[in-house]
């Protein structure tokens, strides 16, 4: 019974452990302390199977930990503007002319000025690929509003990044 | 450029950002470690530094229950050696990053001075045994210093503060535990007591020095950034391009006040929870000190709010040590049996600190005015600053 719940635990882990990271990479800007919050999410969502709970979708509830942790962590860094969040990780706004790769710095860029709500939903669904209904269950939202949102974000880097 | 193209090559450059393989594992050797427990896992944050998993890891690693007795041992019993050779070295195994590993020699440290305090408490701290444990907390101490000036070197500065300020609050303890061991009239012919005293009073001026020397090289940058923008660009141009790079961010800032928030809580919480214990007079003297450290917190919050994330930082760096000591004191008041006076530290600091911010800000009013002269004067006398360092 332990190693098949263990087994079935680092499967989760093996698989989710990157996204999860980056998840807390983007709203924290900061390599070490998101390291820890990815080892905390994981920590606690064993806590939570070991005791006997059962959690249906594991990838959502992961992301739900590891939100609500970060909102723990950091109440009061929403009112920090995003140019002193850039400060603690890299260096946004310097352009590759090189047409072919685009440059991490631009992507970067382009999700360092979406605001918030918007960064967390895009990367969510365009860079880990979770679903709509997914992204619903993680962020206690209906899937109307989770749609309804990423098609406004869209919009805007539409307008604002697009030809 | 196309809305899907564009969505593809993003995500193509974010998915760039993940953990290397070699943190994957550790986080997973981590977890396995945890989920071998069988039992409920860590609670905390921050797993490396909570005692009781962690025990329970040095017990699994050491096969027995031997390593977990051996925590508790004190130099010249049997079971030390396991303590140092074992325990400590799977603890620093366990330390990954360079923040992390300066920690971990602050931690030992600590450690160190909690043994001699229990070997004094027990009259055992004499000859032979007292050198030598005092000669390894020189050594220890040695150590501590070193990680911290690699975390200077490599542009840590607030890894580097809050680290050899863990490593004052340890001194400025141990300072106080010696003196009312001395009071007590433990006095031993190699060493009279007063010689005991002074020599952790050195210990804790040296840290105290230390820490205000990294918390200088801190406030300096924004000091030169609060200058008139042309004075500040000139002067970051003349100055060593470290300068530059030593600006903490503002989530540090937000970081070390949450810390700080979260010992005085610890502390409130173990003073109050023993009040029966401490009696109401030392809880009181404690509750006094984190009143101190709530005041420095809020200070803190507003210079943050105003732009000052490096006051900010070390104003809550100031508080947390405030509570540190605090917490130290009622800790070995408990462990040793003994009465501590816990008053008039955490004032004179906060006091330091705040005068020291002001003289800051008085000598920007003094660059400001001063940015008057000509500009090349001014160029002039960077010139010659970068000259004398």
């Amino acid at each position: 019974m332990k190693n098949h719940v263990g087994d079935e635990f680092f499967g989760h882990y093996d698989r989710h452990a990157d996204a999860i990271f980056r998840h807390c990479y983007f709203r924290l800007r900061d390599r070490e302390r998101a390291k820890d919050m990815t080892q905390e999410t994981f920590m606690k969502a064993w806590e939570y199977v070991a005791s006997g709970k059962s959690v249906g979708n594991m990838r959502p509830f992961l992301y739900k930990i590891a939100t609500n942790l970060i909102i723990d962590e950091s109440r009061k860094k929403r009112e920090l503007s995003l140019e002193n969040l850039s400060e603690g990780g890299f260096e946004a706004g310097v352009k590759n002319t090189d047409e072919k790769e685009m440059d991490v710095q631009l992507a970067l860029k382009i999700i360092d000025e979406l605001p918030e709500g918007d960064r967390e939903l895009m990367t969510m669904r365009y860079v880990d690929e979770l679903s709509i209904k997914e992204i619903a269950e993680a962020l206690g939202k209906t899937e109307n509003a989770v749609s309804v949102a990423l098609h406004r974000a869209m919009k805007n880097i539409q307008n604002n990044y697009g030809n | 450029m196309e809305i899907d193209e564009l969505l593809a090559k993003l995500k193509g450059a974010l998915k760039s950002v993940s953990l290397t393989a070699s943190e994957k594992s550790d986080i997973r050797r981590k977890l396995e470690f945890v989920v071998d427990q069988q039992s409920v896992p860590a609670r905390r944050r921050s797993f490396i530094f909570n005692p009781a998993p962690l025990a329970l890891l040095i017990t699994i690693l050491a096969g027995s229950g031997t390593s977990l007795a051996a925590e508790n041992s004190v130099p010249g019993e049997i079971l030390y050696p396991v303590k140092i050779k074992v325990n400590e070295n799977i603890r620093a195994a366990l330390a990954t990053s360079e923040l992390a590993e300066a920690e971990w020699e602050a931690e030992r440290l600590a450690r160190r001075l909690d043994e001699a305090e229990k070997l004094l408490a027990k009259s055992a701290l004499v000859g032979e045994l007292k050198e030598s444990v005092e000669r390894t907390i020189d050594e220890q101490s040695e150590k501590a210093a070193e990680r911290i000036a690699a975390l200077e070197t490599g542009g840590l500065l607030d890894g580097a503060s809050s680290v050899s300020s863990a490593v004052e609050a340890s001194f400025k303890a141990h300072e106080k535990i010696l003196a009312k061991f001395s009071e007590n009239g433990e006095e031993t012919a190699e060493m009279p007591a007063f010689a005991s005293v002074a020599l952790g009073n050195r210990r804790s001026e040296k840290a105290e020095k230390l820490r205000e020397r990294i918390e200088e090289r801190i406030l300096a940058y924004e000091s030169k950034e609060d200058a008139s923008f042309a004075a500040a660009t000139m002067a970051m141009k003349a100055a060593a391009p470290e300068v530059a790079s030593s600006r903490i961010p503002d989530t540090a800032a937000l970081g070390k006040i949450g810390a700080a928030e979260e010992k005085i809580a610890e502390v409130r919480k173990f003073a109050e929870k023993n009040l029966m214990k401490f009696g109401s007079t030392t809880v009181a003297a404690a509750l006094k000190q984190l009143d101190e450290s709530v005041r420095l917190i809020n200070d803190s919050k507003n210079r943050l709010a105003s732009g000052e994330g490096d006051a900010a930082f070390v104003l809550a760096a100031t508080a947390e040590r405030i509570a540190q000591t605090a917490k130290l004191l009622l800790e070995a008041q408990k462990e040793l049996k003994i009465e501590l006076k816990l008053n008039g530290d955490a004032e004179r600091e906060a006091r330091d600190i705040r005068e020291r911010l002001e003289r800051r800000s008085s000598e920007n009013r003094d660059d400001a005015e001063n940015d008057g002269r000509s500009e090349s004067e001014d160029h002039r006398e960077s010139a010659e600053e970068e000259t004398e360092d």
